[in-house]
């Protein structure tokens, strides 16, 4: 969409002169007022002929006329020489989207971990498009973190609860790691700013002890740990007969002395999380086998050195 | 999304047109605020453009001139230096590829204490009607409520 009238001008002002354009003749009034000049009104009138609107260019449905295609010469103007899909992939990555603009995968290895605690896809997907707080955690590439929370309350007077999802995040898109239920009622949100927040509280009370890179912890957020010799994040996960952790790390990089972030790390006690569950009367699956502790979980990753 | 572009991108700064009644509808007949227009009604706004994005009318004007608006402002302050070219390309590419629902419509509660003196009163020839209304050209975080209303 080009506007013709501005074809005279020079390329680098013509989106400055359309914005004025844009600006001076919107009827909303949180835009602050300002006039048009006379060559302004020049070129609004060619823009008002443009768009092929007889009479008053400033009824509704000529406005609506007249604004459409200011929006779209003007969009094209500015993203002319950029390239769209990779500067929202990056925006994605640094957590400057908004919730809707990101692309959710739900994994089949999440669902298997979490259909037992009746979380389904659409818990997931519900979670981030009515998110009522988004938080973003890590730059470095797979090391990313976004959590979302949704206050979830019942028609049927059910015990209402935050839900939080949280993803890995990849450019623009958010592949599903955790769900959980933290119910107001039962844990004491009292200190609760953001997502992490809620989390921490949860573990509070259903948390287990996890190691990482020698530190022992249930939570932690931003805590430096020493780097192993390769360079690696290692998180293990304690046998426990009974039960299963569910684990998750996330870590920085990798500093010139020796040292890594963790930007968030905790572990889940299964069946602490199912015991707290069914007081808050959610129906659970079975479990997928029994949970007799004897395989230790190690995993392990290797956390990206300081400007590689 | 206004409210995310001026809080993500623009100093979290807000220039606000406000009304000292919600839903002139509900007031008596003599109330201060009792015959604000609809034009200028924040309840009347917020149906109207609650109704376009239920309605997902990709078209409506309301929203097309939203997304001008902000497009067209990132333009303007990437031009004299309040933010930088890359910010201005980011903005007008989420603008323009946003979903409608994005654009729902969200009250501000504003706290008066906490903006007093800063309220201007608008030029009763910018009025919609007879009632008072006022500008905030600059209010911020932590004066103000966001509000979304379950019609």
């Amino acid at each position: 969409m080009t506007v013709e009238i501005l074809e005279k001008y020079p390329p680098k002002e013509r989106a400055g002169i359309l914005a004025s354009i844009a600006l001076a003749t919107s009827p909303n009034p949180a835009v602050e007022r300002r006039e048009l000049s006379a060559d302004q009104l020049a070129i609004l009138a060619a823009i008002v002929q443009q768009a092929g609107v007889a009479g008053d260019p400033f009824s509704g449905e000529a406005r609506a006329k007249v604004d459409a295609l200011i929006m779209k010469a003007l969009t094209e103007l500015v993203l002319a020489d950029v390239n769209v899909d990779a500067l929202l992939k990056a925006a994605g990555s640094a957590g400057q989207l908004p919730p809707r603009m990101y692309e959710v995968v739900v994994p089949q290895p999440f669902l298997s971990l979490f259909a037992q605690f009746n979380v389904r896809e659409s818990d997931v997907q519900s979670t981030v498009l009515n998110a009522e707080d988004v938080q973003h955690l890590g730059s470095e590439p797979d090391q990313c973190v976004s959590l979302f929370s949704r206050l979830v309350v019942s028609k049927e007077g059910r015990d209402p609860f935050w839900a939080v999802a949280q993803f890995v995040r990849g450019g623009n898109i958010l592949h599903a790691q955790h769900f959980w239920r933290v119910y107001p009622s039962e844990i004491d949100l009292s200190k609760a700013q953001k997502p992490a927040d809620l989390i921490e509280a949860l573990v509070k009370t259903v948390g287990q002890e996890i190691t990482v890179n020698d530190r022992r912890l249930r939570y932690a957020r931003d805590m430096p740990v020493p780097a192993t010799n390769a360079g690696t994040i290692e998180l293990v996960v304690p046998t426990t007969p009974g039960d299963e952790t569910i684990a998750t790390v996330s870590a920085g990089v990798v500093r010139p002395d020796g040292t890594s972030e963790i930007i968030l790390a905790y572990g889940v006690s299964n069946i602490r999380y199912r015991e707290y569950l069914k007081r808050h009367n959610v129906s659970l699956a079975p479990l997928r086998q029994p949970l007799n502790g004897v395989q230790q979980k190690l995993i392990i990753m290797r956390a990206p050195r300081a400007g590689s | 999304m206004k409210h995310r572009i001026q809080r993500d991108f623009f100093g979290d700064e807000h220039y606000v047109w406000c009304s000292e009644v919600l839903d002139c509808s509900k007031l008596n007949k003599y109330a201060r605020g009792a015959a604000m227009p609809a034009s200028s009604d924040p309840y009347q706004i917020y149906k109207d453009l609650d109704r376009i994005i239920r309605s997902n009318d990709r078209h409506g004007a309301k929203i097309v001139e939203q997304r001008k608006n902000l497009t067209a402002l990132a333009v303007e302050k990437a031009s004299v230096g309040l933010i930088s070219e890359d910010d201005r390309d980011l903005i007008a590419a989420i603008v323009a590829k946003a979903e409608l629902v994005e654009f729902a419509p969200r009250l501000f509660l504003i706290s008066t204490p906490m903006i007093a003196g800063r309220a201007k009163l608008v030029d009763p020839s910018l009025w919609a009607g007879t009632e008072r209304e006022w500008i905030l050209p600059d209010l911020r975080p932590g004066e103000f409520d966001i509000v979304e209303l379950g019609l």
